[in-house]
C-alpha cells in the first residue's frame, strides 16, 4: 500500500514536470541554527547551501523537519544511487491573488521544475539545474523554450570542510541567501532569479566560521533571464557564536557595468533563542550606485530585512518579516517597504505548503498597501 | 522569567536596528538628472528588465527593456542615434514633449484600461515623475 502511495506521488510529480516552470530553488536561512545544524553545507551540496540535498540533508528533511516523518531519500531510497551520482527533483505550484491598485488579480501556475544532476569524482563535481523559467502570467513561449540552466558548476572540494573552489554559474556567496527571491535584499541587490552571474569563487568553510571571495562577471549571452549587467567581485564572511546559537557576517560587493558602478557594504546576522524556539534574522546592506559620465549624482542606497521565525511544533514554522528597500536615500519618498507572514508546513519528507501573506508600501505612504497572498505547494523527489 | 527577558532584549535590539535602518531613509528633493541613461540604469533596468519580465529572452508584449538602446527604441521609436522624426513609438509608449499622449506614463501610473506596469511593484511616485519630466524634455537619448 506504502508502495503504491509512493508509486503514484511519484508519478504525480513525473507528470508536474512536464507542465512546471521555473522558480527559486535555494536553502532555508530558517533551518540554520535551529534545526541544530550551524551551517548550510551540512545539509546541502553547495558549500554555501541552496539547491540538491546530500544524504544527511535528506535525513534531516524527514527526520528533523517533518511532522510525521518519512524517508527523504532519492525516490524514497527505492534507486539507491551511487556514491558518485547525486540527483534530484524539485517541483512547485503556486496560487496567487494580489491587489496592486483596485482590482484584485488570481494565479495559478507552475512555479518550479527543476532536476539536479551532481558527478563526483574524488575532490572534484560537477553540479547542474535544468529547468524551465517560471511565469506568473500566460507565457508568450512554449515550455520547451524556456527551459534553460542557472546554474552548473565544476568544483573542487576534496572535505566537506576546509577549502574549495568552483567556477561556472551560481549566485556568488552573498547575504542571508533566502529561498524567497522577492525579498528586498536578494531582488534588488542582483539576486533575483536567472540572476546567476559567471563566477569563479575560492572559500573555507569550517563549523566555526566561512569565508568567500568571489570574482563575477555577467552573463555573456542574453539567454535565459540575462541576469545583471556588471562584472566585479564579491566577499562574505560568516562566524558562528554562542555555540552555535548565533551568527554574525560581513560582506562587500563591487560591480562595474557600462554605465554604472555600484559599491556595497552590509552584514547579516542571526540569533536562535532555543527555550523559545525562534529564530532571528536580519541583514543590512548600503550601497552607492555611481553613474559614469557626469550622468547623475551618486545614489546611497539601503536594503534592509529583519525577520523572526518560530517552530511552535516539529513541522511547523512560522515566520514574520520586515523589509525596506531605498534607491535614492537622497530623494525624498523612493523608499518602499513590505512587511509579511509565512506559515510552512512540513507533513512528510519531500513535501511542503507554504503560505504567504504580504504588504508592500509605496514611497513611505502607508495607508493604501499592495498586498498579495500565495499558497504553494513543493514536492521534491 | 530569564528566557523571556533574553526574547525581550533580542527583539528590542532587532527592532532598533529596524527603526535606524528606516531612519537613514533622508529626507532630499529629487535633483536627479532626466536624461535616459539615467533614467535605464536606475529605474527601468532594475524594476523592468527582470528575469520573467522584459528581458531580450522573455520580452513580455514584445517588449525588451534590457538594453537602454533597444529599450529607447521600443519605448519611443527611433534607434537611439537615429534621425528620424520622434513620435512614431510602437504603440505610442512614448511621445516626446507629450507625457499626455504617452502611454508609457499611464502603464506606470495604472490606468484602468491599460493596468498597472510593473504590475507587482509600482513605482514610486518620485520615479514615475522624472520618467515623465524626460518626455515632457522631448524624451532625448542622452
Amino acid at each position: 500500500m506504502q508502495l503504491t502511495i509512493r508509486r503514484a506521488g511519484a508519478g504525480l510529480a513525473l507528470l508536474v514536470v512536464l507542465l512546471a516552470a521555473h522558480g527559486a530553488a535555494r536553502a532555508y536561512p530558517q533551518f540554520q541554527l535551529s534545526t541544530g545544524n550551524n551551517r548550510c553545507s551540512v545539509c546541502h551540496i553547495s558549500p554555501v547551501g541552496g539547491g540538491l540535498l546530500n544524504e544527511y540533508g535528506r535525513s534531516e528533511s524527514g527526520d528533523t523537519i517533518s511532522q510525521f516523518g518519512g524517508n527523504g531519500a532519492f525516490l524514497y531510497g527505492v534507486y539507491d544511487e551511487p556514491t558518485w551520482l547525486k540527483l534530484g527533483v524539485d517541483l512547485r505550484g503556486a496560487a496567487l491573488g494580489k491587489k496592486v491598485n483596485d482590482d484584485p488579480e488570481y494565479f495559478l501556475f507552475p512555479m518550479q521544475g527543476d532536476t539536479y544532476v551532481n558527478l563526483k569524482a574524488g575532490s572534484f563535481s560537477l553540479y547542474g539545474v535544468v529547468g524551465p523559467r517560471a511565469q506568473v502570467r500566460p507565457p508568450r513561449d512554449s515550455v520547451l523554450e524556456r527551459f534553460g540552466s542557472r546554474e552548473y558548476w565544476l568544483m573542487w572540494r576534496p572535505k566537506s570542510t576546509g577549502w574549495y573552489a568552483r567556477a561556472g554559474r551560481f549566485f556568488a556567496p552573498f547575504g542571508l541567501r533566502s529561498q524567497d527571491h522577492t525579498t528586498y535584499v536578494r531582488r534588488y541587490l542582483g539576486q533575483d532569479n536567472w540572476n546567476e552571474t559567471y563566477n569563479a569563487s575560492v572559500g573555507n568553510v569550517t563549523d566555526e566560521w566561512e569565508a568567500h571571495a568571489t570574482f563575477f562577471t555577467a552573463v555573456p549571452y542574453e539567454l535565459m533571464g540575462n541576469g545583471p549587467r556588471a562584472t566585479g567581485g564579491t566577499v562574505y564572511y560568516e562566524k558562528r557564536l554562542a555555540d552555535n546559537k548565533a551568527v554574525v557576517g560581513a560582506q562587500a560587493k563591487a560591480g562595474f557595468a557600462d554605465t554604472d558602478r555600484t559599491y556595497l557594504i552590509g552584514g547579516i546576522g542571526k540569533y536562535y533563542l532555543e527555550s523559545s524556539k525562534v529564530l532571528l534574522m536580519g541583514e543590512l546592506d548600503l550601497a552607492a550606485q555611481d553613474f559614469l559620465d557626469n550622468n547623475g549624482p551618486t545614489q546611497p542606497q539601503l536594503a534592509g530585512y529583519l525577520g523572526a521565525s518560530y517552530w511552535p511544533l516539529t513541522g511547523l514554522l512560522v515566520g514574520a518579516a520586515i523589509e525596506r528597500y531605498d534607491e535614492d536615500m537622497n530623494v525624498n519618498k523612493l523608499a518602499r517597504d513590505a512587511a509579511s507572514l509565512n506559515i510552512q508546513y512540513f507533513p512528510l519528507a519531500h513535501w511542503e505548503l507554504m503560505l504567504t501573506g504580504k504588504l508592500e508600501f509605496q514611497g513611505a505612504e502607508y495607508g493604501d498597501p499592495g498586498s498579495l497572498a500565495m499558497l504553494q505547494l513543493h514536492y521534491y523527489l | 522569567m530569564e528566557r523571556r527577558h533574553a526574547l525581550v532584549r533580542a527583539i528590542g535590539a532587532l527592532t532598533l536596528a529596524g527603526a535606524a535602518a528606516a531612519a537613514l531613509g533622508a529626507c532630499g528633493e529629487d535633483d536627479r538628472p532626466a536624461s535616459w541613461s539615467y533614467i535605464h540604469a536606475s529605474i527601468i533596468a532594475p524594476n523592468c528588465a527582470t528575469a520573467s519580465c522584459h528581458t531580450k529572452e522573455n520580452a513580455q508584449a514584445g517588449v525588451q527593456l534590457y538594453s537602454a538602446e533597444a529599450a529607447y527604441t521600443i519605448l519611443v521609436g527611433r534607434a537611439c542615434d537615429g534621425n528620424d522624426a520622434p513620435g512614431a513609438a510602437p504603440r505610442n509608449y512614448v511621445s516626446p514633449f507629450q507625457p499626455e499622449r504617452s502611454q508609457l506614463v499611464y502603464l506606470l501610473l495604472g490606468d484602468d484600461s491599460l493596468g498597472q506596469m510593473p504590475p507587482d511593484r509600482p513605482l514610486p511616485d518620485r520615479d514615475i515623475d522624472l520618467i515623465t519630466r524626460w518626455i515632457e524634455e522631448g524624451a532625448p537619448c542622452n
